[in-house]
């Protein structure tokens, strides 16, 4: 027996468009299910085959159940809910394009129409509208480059249409990404920034909702156009978990469940971190100082960089700044005097290009060796994504080596798994994460 | 020897179309020589050429026996000057500083002038009577006192020549008669001077000699007295001019000159 | 009788403010050097005057290091010293550049980029930022571009021969308006989140980065094209008449004039390359000289020397003091030398 754990949604939307011709050659299986559960089993099985599904008490090919034991021992991610609270365990190839069918928006349509989801969902967006959007939502754009990994973090990117990607510009980002998801470079074709969008491609595209950041210089083009737009503005962990949350309330129950799993994940990195490093009061806490694109370019105590330093158990010594990055000189470095200094993960800036400098030299960090470059995938991990758990697990293991045993590389490998749906090549992995 | 000296210069901006023809002229020192004529007849092109900034086509022009052209642009300048009709320049330097610059021939690239070179420019502002004008800025002068100013400049600059294009242009009556009797004085101690201008009064008034221009071509070249004349005058400009003549102890002088009106 | 004894009260003022002017002079032309030295005392940086001279002097006599942290010294010879000498020849060399384009091009509203050198290099920064460039990268491109920019309106201006001048300003404004454009395609097509932000930073100017690395490509060609621009500064006086007067003064201006563009062009361009982007002190800091010393070249160009040198220096210890965050000098030169020059402005009233 063959388990086989879906959460990759690419291409459902195709296999749906194909399935009326499928149908018939499509294998019998079994279904196991509670009676609460059948009607709604029964009405997506009408949907796709136009005939009720064989129910059976054991053995079947096919399970729903809320019970998470049933899952194999050694299963990483979240399995496909059709309702918010149950979801499927194939246990035989048979019925896969099925579950495929009932996570997509055609199943949910199908839910919908039998009255076991609602027709559409009403939320409030980080600022303060309230957005009404039907359901299902087959398309979707994400003119902010942040909120194209939330729509990969709920397992929902079988509906992007057309996004904008932080960190892929570069030839390896791009292979990167488009090893994740095939159709990244079809997806990555328009311009779309905070700065600039064309409303005439956006009609084009036909999205059913927009994602966008509160700061987008297009919005009132764009609200002529009648689609609801979701805003968002991520800087800081609280921002971030309710960005996700509700991205995963937008595409139905398979991505709230993503959502609520990447939320706790989160949290859990957080209290992992706190367990470990309680006992330390403000001034044993390492101080931390993150450049950006030039080594004098810093972070201010608006951007979510400085959240990420204190999860990780630091705390940053620009945090007085304001605004986005700040351009200091040295002598101000020189008056915080770091302990640690971290790269960002984009940029020119190398650790030789601070280590390497005589100027330097009169800086803590540099002499105690602890001036490091992050690592990153795809998405920036000190940037407001789903990514940046990764960001605060790499710093915390840097800042506490003798004290926190998260190990950079294995939690990638999970996480990827988890909320991309994708094996990160594990050599690759442990170069990038480097030696702990 | 004539200090200056042009012999048939011709001078074509455009192929095929000439505009000086075969002019020829001299110059003794200390004369006062009026060129007269029409506009477009050639009189800047003309002047263009005895300055040396400009080497006509053909023909010969000397300074003093040898080419003007075997001189180079500084000695040139050390013995020829140009006053340029008035202007204001972009910035407003001090008279002094105006009337220095007509050390420049005498000064090397690198170099600054000195105290000598402020005596001589001195020298140069009491010549024109505008000592206490010393420190004025040039832009805020009347048009006359700039006139005498660029004469003190053309003084400093030691040449023997200096060629005035239009100074009596923009000038009311009182700073006409003020210049050109500096120029008169000038002329006395021994210096030459090229006028161009279209006021043929004032060449009544001042000229030493008169050379009348016409389409490139020299009408007449003398004496004011044998130049100034109703034909050649109506010739020169195309038009009925009219002669007013006075009798003084029985000499006949010419005293203006005016358009024949039209009734 | 009146009419002497006022002319002679009038001379008598009249050599009273020689006296004041040539006091004047001279203390302006020392002022820079009081600057630097005012300007390595201060900083984020607490540092004693005495410490701050003990660590100039150590590299002359060793001895005097003793009892200095090492952060004292790195600061003052690494950090203070190379960014105090950059912001002196920056600014001599934004100042003397202007004084030298107005005076060739006759026209008191123009700076040394009138054919394009900080547009070319502004361009060449953007693309290496674009790149992903290190300090070098930017700096070489900035440099390169800038040269190249004039070089092309240079080149333009050729194709006709009529009116140079006329046409080489043209040029100059075309091509500075093609690179404008680029840099804004570059702008456009950086990431808004980190490579924009840096290229904006840079076209506004600033010396955060300074070290002695930067500093001698800057220090020679500003240095010779200064003492260059010093030698001939009195013959600006008869440039800035126009050609044909300065044909009839014995010059071939042509020469003269060429010799001055690429000598500012280099001069510029090396500032450009290392400061950024610090509009508005080519243009304003001549007024102002003309307005203290007056518009004779003789003097004005050691006066905007001294000038350019000063303020800039002023300017660029507000931006390095005033907040833990650089300010843009870019942003600090005009709001401050507005105001500093409008002041002048009405004080004296006389012409240009």
């Amino acid at each position: 027996m063959k388990w086989i754990p879906r959460f990759s949604l690419a291409f459902a939307l195709i296999f749906s468009l194909t399935i009326g011709m499928a149908s018939a050659q499509d294998a019998p299986f079994t279904v196991q299910a509670a009676e609460e559960l059948r009607p709604a089993i029964t009405a997506l099985h009408t949907a796709l085959y136009g005939t009720a599904p064989t129910f059976v008490d054991a053995d079947a090919d096919l399970l729903a159940t809320n019970d998470r034991t049933v899952l194999p021992s050694g299963f990483i991610g979240v399995p496909p809910h059709f309702l918010p609270n149950a979801f499927f365990v194939t246990r035989s190839e048979n019925a896969e394009k099925f579950v495929d069918f009932a996570v997509s928006p055609d199943g949910q349509q199908a839910l919908i129409d039998a009255g076991f989801l609602p027709a559409s969902v009403t939320i409030v967006d980080q600022t303060g509208k309230t957005v009404e959007i039907p359901q299902p939502v087959r398309r979707v754009i994400t003119p902010y480059s942040i909120a194209t990994y939330l729509v990969y973090g709920v397992g929902a990117a079988d509906r992007l249409v057309a996004g904008g990607y932080l960190g892929a510009r570069d030839p390896i980002g791009a292979a990167r990404m488009e090893a994740i998801d095939p159709r990244f470079p079809e997806l990555s074709q328009y311009v779309m920034t905070q700065r600039e969008i064309n409303v005439e491609e956006v009609a084009k595209l036909m999205p059913d909702v927009i994602f966008a950041s509160a700061r987008s210089a297009w919005l009132d083009a764009i609200a002529e156009l009648g689609i609801p737009v979701v805003l968002f503005q991520g800087e800081s962990p609280e921002l971030l978990k309710e960005s996700m949350l509700l991205v995963g309330q937008v595409f139905g129950p398979n991505a709230a469940v993503h959502a609520a799993a990447w939320v706790d994940y989160y949290d859990g990195i957080f209290s992992r971190v706190v367990e470990k490093t309680n006992d330390l009061t403000d001034s044993e806490r390492p101080r931390v100082l993150l450049v950006g694109e030039n080594a004098l370019r810093v972070i201010s105590g608006d951007m979510y960089q400085t959240d990420i330093i204190a999860a990780a158990g630091g705390q940053s010594v620009s945090a007085a700044l304001t605004g986005f990055w700040n351009d200091v000189n040295l002598e101000q470095v020189v008056l915080w005097n770091p302990d640690v200094i971290v790269i960002v993960p984009y940029g020119s800036v190398t650790t030789e290009t601070i280590t390497g400098s005589a100027e330097w030299q009169v800086i803590s960090a540099v002499q105690n060796g602890r001036v490091y470059k992050m690592p990153s995938w795809v998405a920036p991990w000190d940037a407001p994504v789903p990514d940046s758990a990764l960001g605060i697990i790499w710093l915390a293991q840097k800042l506490f080596p003798d004290r926190v045993d998260l190990q950079c590389s294995a939690e990638a490998v999970t996480f990827f798994k988890t909320f991309y749906g994708y094996d990160l090549p594990q050599d690759d992995i442990t170069a990038v994460c480097g030696a702990s | 020897m004539m200090m200056l000296a042009a012999k048939n210069i011709s001078h074509a901006y455009t192929a095929g179309v000439p505009v000086l023809k075969g002019i020829s002229l001299t110059l003794a020192r200390g004369t006062i020589l009026y060129l007269l004529g029409r506009n477009g007849c050639g009189k800047t092109t003309l002047m263009q050429c005895l300055s040396g900034t400009l080497r006509p086509e053909s023909g010969e022009i000397t300074f003093e026996g040898k080419a003007i052209h075997a001189y180079t642009p500084t000695e040139r300048a050390q013995r020829i000057g140009l006053i340029p009709q008035l202007h204001a320049p972009s910035f407003a330097y001090t008279v002094r500083e105006m009337i220095l610059m007509g050390r420049a021939p005498h000064l090397g690239v690198f170099g600054t002038p000195s105290k000598a070179d402020y005596a001589i420019a001195n020298d140069a502002l009491a010549s024109v009577g505008l000592a206490h004008y010393r420190d004025r800025p040039y832009t805020q002068l009347s048009g006359g006192e700039r006139q005498l100013v660029l004469i003190a400049r053309g003084l400093a600059q030691k040449c023997r020549i200096l060629l005035m294009d239009e100074p009596d242009a923009h000038l009311d009556l009182n700073n006409q008669q003020r210049v050109m009797e500096i120029v008169q004085q000038l002329a006395a101690e021994g210096l030459s001077f090229i006028v161009t201008s279209h006021v043929p009064n004032n060449a009544l008034l001042y000229a030493h000699r008169v050379l009348l221009m016409k389409a490139g071509r020299v009408l007449s070249d003398g004496d004011p007295t044998h130049t100034l004349t109703e034909p050649l005058l109506s010739d020169a400009y195309e038009m009925a001019t009219e002669v007013i003549y006075e009798t003084l102890d029985e000499t006949r002088i010419a005293r203006a000159i005016l358009p024949r009106r039209r009734l | 009788m009146w009419r002497v004894i006022i002319l002679r009260r009038v001379r008598a003022a009249a050599g009273v403010r020689m006296n004041v002017r040539d006091a004047i002079y001279i203390g302006l032309l020392s002022l820079p050097l009081v600057l630097i030295i005012a300007s390595l005392m201060i900083g984020l940086y607490t540092i004693s005057v005495e410490n701050v001279t003990r660590a100039l002097l150590s590299p002359v006599f060793p001895d005097l290091a003793a009892g200095l942290t090492q952060t004292e010294i790195t600061l003052v010879q690494r950090i203070r010293l190379p960014r105090v000498l950059s912001a002196a020849l920056i600014g001599a060399t934004l100042a003397s550049t202007g004084v030298a384009f107005q005076g060739i091009f006759k026209n008191p509203l123009v700076d040394s980029n009138l054919l394009g050198v900080t547009s070319g290099a502004g361009f060449g920064a953007a693309l290496a930022l674009l790149l992903g460039g290190t300090t070098f990268l930017v700096q070489g491109f900035a440099f390169g571009f800038g040269l190249l920019a004039v070089s092309l309106a240079y080149l333009g201006s050729r194709l006709y021969s009529s009116a140079p001048m006329i046409v080489l300003t043209l040029m100059g404004i075309l091509i500075g308006s093609f690179f404008g454009s680029l840099t804004s395609l570059m702008k456009y097509v950086a990431d808004p989140l980190n490579t924009l932000p840096a290229i904006t930073f840079w076209l506004l100017g600033g010396l955060t980065g300074v070290t002695w690395d930067s500093l001698p490509i800057l220090a020679v060609l500003t240095v010779l094209g200064g003492a260059f621009l010093w030698l001939v500064r009195w013959r600006l006086n008869i440039l800035s008449l126009g050609d044909a007067e300065a044909a009839t003064l014995g010059m071939n201006p042509n020469h003269l004039k060429l010799g001055i563009i690429v000598c500012a062009t280099l001069m510029t361009a090396a500032a450009v390359a290392v400061g950024g982007v610090i509009g508005w002190i080519g243009l304003v800091i001549p007024h102002a000289g003309r307005i203290i010393v007056g518009p004779d070249h003789k003097r004005l160009i050691p006066a905007s020397l001294a000038l350019g040198a000063s303020f800039l220096l002023v300017i660029d210890n507000i931006s390095r003091t005033l907040f833990p965050t650089e300010v843009p000098l870019g942003i600090l030169t005009g709001l401050i030398g507005v105001p500093l020059l409008i002041g002048l402005l009405r004080r004296n009233r006389t012409g240009w």
